[in-house]
């Protein structure tokens, strides 16, 4: 009887709790200058699944920054510092979910580990109930370190959905061992982060051509990613290491974990609906 | 009243790493007492540096914040060691020797080949052409290699998911082997055009592992590093090894390093001021070993970071119930932030670190007193009490994004 009550009580609390949150959601892409993320990196279908999962589903916005450049800089975590206050203030969010997918982890990761840098910062600190950083570069990659071989060549080389970019200098991974050794939280050793950072891991590429869950987000860009994995180690998502991906905050799963079909999410496939990726994270907020 | 020291970039105590490396005392807490008290502070004799406020925008507000720490927390600033450990190798070649054929060292069979091809940012410039990877022909000695590649990546490949654009790839078939190979590209290409060709051998026993004790350093001093070619027995003798820094303008400096007692080291040369805040510096090694009359080609880097001392903490804290007070001595108009881990007692009476309390200033140069606000509130949340002790303090110069001083 006791702990019927006790259930009560607690579901009780849970629906005031649920009902007295303002909840919202913010998409935060990865590497690239956005002008129109919701159809150029996410797509409708994917943003408009997840936002489901919250108690009003207009309460979220998707972010538009240039990631091309450093993390720190105006251009990047300023824009969106600016951006998430100002979703803040208009839908009057008190627990905000911050979605990110590859750097946009490592840019959120920024403002969240340096409060005194920037007074937008502590508003978006204390309002950020939990960040789910999908496939986040924590560590860098040894493919940003491919695309900058050669010093004539920087100029030359590309990156997934971004060129000569600042970005893909930062997450070479000698860089970010400095940067968060120096200046971020939430790796090994270093200050935890003050929101959960729970991480999705991209675990391989699939690129069977026989095999129709190849062609989730596109199969040509399968057969780029499986060729990057020269770079990487056996776990990875073509992009990233799963080393890399877990290197801050917490595992929440590996992809194949929760998948249907316990198919692995590429880097490509997981910001888009492929596998249940969506409900999954849907149910979560 | 104890003493703690604190030691600065430029400083070397007992406990330092190398002449370059950011130091670490082994004694730093500072003495607190209920009411305000003083804490010495030993410092070296530090020169610091007058340099001009950065152009770009700067937070001018003071601004404080706390968390709590975790649990058993086992929290270092410690500098940390970094190597890389790289398995291949990468060249410039221009679209004539690609068309001659160019000598490449193989020393795991499957390895994989690319080519990208440059692209100038001068309009002027030809653009270089993408490598059909079905013009491109292997041979060893006099014999053209039949079905050479395994895998045959293409620019349109590469390029639909933006990764290496210009650019495809080869895979040599495992069959073929270790030894030196020519790689010729039968389709034309313009003389003067530029390519970049990688040899990737993943998961070759063949290594280059480079390694420096710390990623933050300071200007004009030693780099100390380690750089070994090996394979899976151990060290291969009689390498050799090209050093050059690469500034965060990519510039290229070659430099000279000297080896004493199996240990190198870089006299950093005189180098512009980083216009990139933030940005690093990079020392890049290019090797050549032999094992048993294989060639090893491999090249590798490190990133770090140059600090200029721009300011520093003098001697005095003063610890009190609601913050600490800290006396800079600024040479350089900038933003500053100070930061430690507050401890108070616990219930048990005994010592917890609880707190890690930040607060960040917009400071001009001269002796500045500044506080280190902490969250009184979350402290009594924490449920410890005075006196509150600081370890774990550090000082970083926010508006050039440098590391200045740290227990």
């Amino acid at each position: 009887m006791k702990k019927i009550m006790t259930a009560i009580v607690l579901s009780y609390l849970a629906l005031l709790a649920s009902a007295s949150a303002n909840q919202g959601i913010a998409f935060i892409h990865g590497t690239g200058h956005q002008s129109d993320a919701y159809n150029d990196y996410w797509t409708g279908d994917f943003v408009n699944s997840v936002r489901q999962g919250l108690s009003n589903s207009n309460k979220y916005t998707v972010i538009n920054c240039d990631f091309d450049q450093f993390m720190w800089v105006e251009a990047a975590a300023g824009c969106l510092a600016n951006q998430l206050n100002s979703f803040i203030a208009n839908e009057n969010i008190n627990s905000l979910v911050l979605l990110t997918h590859s750097n946009g982890g490592n840019v959120v990761r920024w403002i969240l580990s340096n409060p005194t840098y920037d007074s937008r910062y502590p508003g978006i600190i204390n309002t950020t109930s939990k960040v789910i950083a999908i496939a986040p570069s924590s560590l860098g990659t040894p493919l940003a370190d491919a695309a900058t071989q050669g010093n004539v060549f920087e100029s030359s080389l590309g990156w997934l959905l971004g060129y000569n970019s600042d970005a893909v200098k930062q997450q070479q991974v000698s860089w970010m061992a400095y940067y968060n050794n120096s200046w971020l939280s939430g790796t090994s050793g270093r200050p935890t982060l003050p929101s959960t950072f729970k991480v999705v891991v991209g675990s391989d590429v699939d690129s069977a051509i026989w095999d129709s869950d190849s062609y989730c987000a596109g199969y040509q860009y399968q057969v780029a990613l499986e060729t990057t994995q020269n770079w990487l180690d056996s776990c990875s998502d073509g992009f990233l290491e799963c080393s890399s991906q877990s290197g801050a905050g917490t595992v929440w799963f590996i992809d194949k974990q929760k998948t249907q079909g316990r198919e692995p999410l590429s880097h490509q496939q997981s910001r888009r609906d492929c596998f249940n990726l969506d409900t999954i994270i849907r149910n979560d907020i | 009243m104890s003493k703690s020291k604190i030691s600065l970039l430029s400083a070397c105590i007992s406990t330092c790493i190398s002449a370059s490396t950011l130091l670490l005392s082994n004694s730093v807490a500072a003495t607190t007492l209920a009411s305000t008290n003083a804490t010495q502070i030993t410092t070296n004799d530090i020169e610091l540096v007058s340099i001009s406020a950065p152009l770009h925008k700067i937070e001018q507000k003071s601004l404080h914040f706390s968390q709590a720490l975790a649990k058993n927390s086992t929290l270092s600033f410690a500098v940390k060691p970094y190597t890389s450990i790289s398995d291949e190798y990468w060249l410039e070649v221009t679209g004539k020797q690609l068309n001659s054929g160019i000598t490449l060292a193989i020393t795991k069979p499957g390895a994989l080949i690319r080519l990208s091809g440059k692209k100038s940012e001068d309009p002027t410039q030809v653009e270089s052409i993408a490598i059909d990877p079905e013009q491109i022909e292997l041979s060893q000695g006099q014999q053209i290699l039949s079905k050479a590649f395994s895998q045959k990546v293409s620019q349109q490949q590469f390029a639909t998911a933006n990764i290496f654009p210009n650019s495809s790839a080869v895979e040599l078939a495992q069959h073929l082997g270790r030894g030196e190979f020519k790689l010729k590209v039968n389709q034309a290409l313009n003389s003067d055009e530029r390519y970049l060709v990688n040899v990737k051998e993943k998961g070759s026993k063949h290594k280059l592992t480079l390694s420096i004790p710390s990623q933050t350093l300071i200007a004009k001093q030693n780099i100390m590093f380690d750089m070994t070619m090996s394979n899976s027995q151990g060290k291969l003798t009689n390498s050799k090894h090209n050093a050059h820094i690469k500034t965060p303008e990519g510039e290229t400096i070659a430099v000279n390093y000297q080896e004493v007692n199996g240990k190198y080291s870089i006299k950093l040369p005189e180098m512009p001021a980083n216009k990139n805040y933030g940005k690093l510096y990079e020392l890049h090694i290019a090797s050549q070993g032999n094992d048993k009359g294989l060639k090893v080609n491999r090249n590798g880097k490190v990133a770090f970071a140059i600090a200029r001392p721009t300011a520093k903490m003098t001697s005095n804290i003063a610890v009190n119930l609601t913050h600490a007070m800290i006396e800079l001595d600024i040479a350089s108009e900038g933003r500053y932030e100070i930061s430690a881990i507050i401890s108070g007692v616990n219930k048990q009476g005994k010592e917890e670190q609880v707190m890690l309390s930040r607060s960040a200033h917009y400071l001009q140069p001269g002796l500045q007193q500044v506080n280190l606000d902490f969250d009184t509130q979350l402290l009594k949340t924490l449920q410890v009490l005075p006196p509150y002790q600081l370890s774990e303090m550090r000082l970083v110069d926010q508006s050039r994004m440098a590391l200045l001083q740290q227990q």
